[in-house]
C-alpha cells in the first residue's frame, strides 16, 4: 500500500520535473545557445587574433598583454570611463535621492510630480542626445541662454559644455540627470514602505528632522540605494551611445570612452580577438566593483526583517 | 489661548513649508519638462530663428519642418520597421518569460535552483562580452541585415532576466488550490497554466508587454550592429542617419526626434501607473 503510494507520488514528481523543464525549455536553450556558448566563444577569441575573415590564430595572452602596456588608446578611455563613473553615480544618487525625498513630504499632486519626473525615461537615448547635443550648444543652446545673465554679470566666458575637453564628460553625466527619475520612483516606493510608527516613537524621544532622516530614513533605504547604485556602477562602465551620437568621442577624445574604443575595435576595424579580450577585462572591472559592493554590503545595508530584499 | 496660538502659528509654518516645497518642486518639473517644450518650440522654427538668440518663441509657426523631417528619411518605412520589430520581441518575450516563470515559481525540476541564481547573475554581465560572438555567429549565418539577431533572442529569454523574475514573483503569489482544483479536473500542467493561471497574470504580461515596447522600440546598439541596410533600418537608428546627414539643422532634428517619441510618450501617459508600479516592483524585490 504505501509502496504503491510512494509510486505515484514518484512518478507525480516525475511528470512534473518532466513539465517544468518543458515550461524552462525556451528559456534554458536561450541561455546555452544565445548565452552561455558565446560567453566562452568569447573568451576563446580574446586569446586569438580574429578578423572573421579567416580563422582565428592563438595567441595566448598577447592581446591582453598589448592592451595593457602598448595600446595608446586603452588606458585613456579607461580614465574617461572612470571619470564618468565618478561624476556620474554620486551625482545621480543624490539627485534622485533629494527628489524622493521631496516628493515624500506627503504633498498633493504627488503622483503628477512623479508621472513628469520620470517621462524623460520614455524617450529613446537617440532623441535625447540629439535634444540635449541642441541644449549644450554654445552659442545658440537653451543651457548657454539661460546662464547668459549669469556670465555676463561675471563677466565670464560661456561654458563651452561638449565642446570642450574639460567640460565634455561633466556634460555628459549632466544628461544623466535628465533621466534620475527611474531611481527616484525605486527610492520613493521603499520611502512610502517605511512603517509609520517609526517615525511616532522617534517624535516621541525629540529626534529632530535630521536625525529622522539619517537614523530612520537613509538605513532603511539603503536596500534600494545599493540596488541603484550597483546597476548604475555597471551600466556607467557600459557608457557609449552618448558619445558615439553627441560627441564621436571628441573634443580631443575627452569622451572617448572605453565602450567607444570597444565598438570601433570591434565593429570598425573588425578585430573580434582584440575586442573581446577588451569585453573581458570589462567584465572582470565590472565583477570585481560589484563584488567590493557585495562583500561592503553587509555593513551598511539594512534589511528588515521578513524582507529578503 | 495660549495653546490655540501655538497650534496656529504651526498650522503657518506648515503652509509655508509645503508652499516652499511645492515651489521647489515645480522648479525641477521644470528642469525634466522644459526640454521636451523646447524641443517643441525648436522644431517649430526657421532655420534664422533657430540662431537667433533673442527670440525665444519662433517669429512664425513653421509646421512645414515637420513635413520635410519626415520626408528627408524614409520615415514611415522606418516606423513599419520599428513597429514590426517591437510587436514580434512583446510576443517572444512574453511567450518564453511566461513559460520560465512559471516553471521558477510553481513546478519541481532539476537544476532551477541554479538556473534562477544564474539567470539573475546575466543582469550583471555587460553585453559587449556577448555581443561580439553572437554578431561573429549571425553573419557566418547569413542573418545580419535581417530581424532574425533582434526578435528571435527574446522568444529564447536572452535579455528577459527582469521580466522572468517579475513574472515568477506574481506567479508565486497564485493560490495553490487554483491549480490543485485544476488537476482534479484532470487537466496536465499545460492546460492548468494556460486556462486557470495565464488568464490571471494579464496584469503583469501587461507590464511586461509594456516595458518589452519601451526597451525595444527606443533601441539602438543591437539594430545599430545587425542593421546596415538604409532600407530595413529601425526609427532610432534612422535618427541617427538623419543626424550625420542634416548636421546643424536642429529644427528638422527635433521635429524628427519629436514624431518617433510619441509611441512611446503617448503608451507611458495611458499606462504610466501599471508602469511606475512595474518599476518599483523589480526594483525593490530585486
Amino acid at each position: 500500500m504505501k509502496n504503491i503510494a510512494k509510486k505515484q507520488k514518484q512518478r507525480k514528481l516525475n511528470a512534473e520535473a518532466r513539465a517544468g523543464l518543458l515550461f524552462a525549455s525556451p528559456f534554458i536553450i536561450g541561455l546555452v545557445v544565445l548565452t552561455a556558448f558565446p560567453f566562452l566563444a568569447s573568451l576563446y577569441f580574446s586569446f586569438t587574433n580574429y578578423n572573421m575573415k579567416s580563422a582565428p590564430t592563438f595567441l595566448g595572452l598577447k592581446n591582453y598583454i598589448i592592451m595593457f602596456t602598448n595600446d595608446s588608446l586603452f588606458w585613456p578611455s579607461m580614465w574617461n570611463t572612470f571619470v564618468h563613473v565618478l561624476i556620474s553615480v554620486p551625482l545621480n544618487l543624490v539627485f534622485s535621492l533629494m527628489l524622493a525625498l521631496l516628493l515624500n513630504n506627503r504633498v498633493k499632486g504627488i503622483n503628477i510630480y512623479r508621472t513628469v519626473y520620470y517621462l524623460p525615461n520614455v524617450v529613446s537615448m537617440v532623441a535625447m542626445s540629439l535634444l540635449w547635443l541642441w541644449m549644450f550648444q554654445p552659442g545658440f543652446g537653451l543651457i548657454n541662454q539661460f546662464l547668459g545673465p549669469i556670465y555676463r554679470l561675471l563677466g565670464a566666458e560661456p561654458i563651452g559644455w561638449l565642446s570642450d575637453p574639460s567640460t565634455s564628460k561633466l556634460s555628459i553625466a549632466l544628461m544623466g540627470l535628465w533621466t534620475c527619475g527611474g531611481s527616484m520612483v525605486i527610492y520613493l516606493a521603499q520611502l512610502q514602505d517605511i512603517p509609520k510608527d517609526l517615525y511616532e516613537s522617534a517624535d516621541i524621544d525629540g529626534a529632530g528632522m535630521w536625525s529622522r532622516l539619517f537614523k530612520i530614513t537613509l538605513p532603511l533605504m539603503t536596500p534600494s540605494i545599493f540596488y541603484n547604485v550597483v546597476m548604475s556602477i555597471i551600466s556607467g562602465f557600459q557608457v557609449f551611445m552618448q558619445a558615439f551620437i553627441m560627441t564621436n568621442g571628441g573634443p580631443a577624445r575627452s569622451t572617448y570612452y572605453y565602450g567607444y574604443y570597444l565598438y570601433d575595435k570591434a565593429f570598425k576595424d573588425g578585430q573580434m580577438g582584440y575586442a573581446s579580450a577588451m569585453a573581458w577585462i570589462l567584465l572582470i572591472i565590472t565583477l570585481i566593483v560589484t563584488m567590493i559592493f557585495f562583500a561592503f554590503s553587509k555593513k551598511w545595508v539594512f534589511y528588515m526583517s521578513g524582507e529578503n530584499g | 489661548m495660549k495653546k490655540g496660538k501655538k497650534l496656529r502659528s504651526r498650522k503657518r509654518t506648515r503652509l509655508i513649508q509645503s508652499i516652499i516645497i511645492h515651489i521647489v518642486l515645480l522648479g525641477l518639473g521644470l528642469f525634466f519638462v522644459f526640454p521636451l517644450v523646447w524641443m517643441f518650440i525648436t522644431a517649430l522654427k526657421s532655420p534664422n530663428d533657430m540662431v537667433n538668440v533673442a527670440s525665444f518663441f519662433p517669429k512664425e509657426l513653421i509646421w512645414e519642418n515637420f513635413k520635410t523631417a519626415l520626408t528627408r528619411i524614409p520615415f514611415t518605412r522606418y516606423f513599419g520597421n520599428s513597429l514590426f520589430i517591437t510587436a514580434a520581441c512583446i510576443v517572444g518575450t512574453i511567450f518564453s518569460s511566461s513559460l520560465a516563470a512559471y516553471a521558477f515559481a510553481k513546478l519541481k525540476w532539476p537544476g532551477k535552483g541554479p538556473l534562477f541564481v544564474v539567470m539573475l547573475a546575466l543582469m550583471m554581465i555587460p553585453a559587449q562580452v556577448i555581443q561580439i560572438p553572437m554578431f561573429v555567429m549571425y553573419s557566418k549565418l547569413n542573418l545580419l541585415n535581417t530581424y532574425v539577431p533582434l526578435i528571435v533572442p527574446c522568444f529564447f529569454g536572452v535579455g528577459c532576466s527582469m521580466y522572468i523574475f517579475l513574472l515568477r514573483q506574481f506567479f508565486q503569489g497564485v493560490p495553490k488550490e487554483i491549480s490543485e482544483s485544476g488537476r482534479i479536473d484532470g487537466a496536465g500542467y499545460f492546460r492548468i497554466f494556460w486556462s486557470l493561471v495565464l488568464p490571471l497574470a494579464k496584469p503583469a504580461m501587461l507590464t511586461v508587454g509594456l516595458f518589452t515596447f519601451m526597451f525595444t522600440w527606443n533601441d539602438f546598439f543591437a539594430p545599430l550592429i545587425y542593421v546596415t541596410d538604409p532600407k530595413k533600418l529601425t526609427l532610432a537608428v534612422g535618427l541617427r542617419t538623419f543626424q550625420t546627414q542634416y548636421t546643424a539643422q536642429y529644427n528638422l532634428m527635433m521635429a524628427a526626434a519629436l514624431v518617433a517619441m510619441i509611441p512611446t510618450v503617448l503608451l507611458f501617459f495611458l499606462a504610466q501607473k501599471k508602469f511606475i508600479e512595474g518599476i518599483t516592483f523589480s526594483g525593490i524585490k530585486g
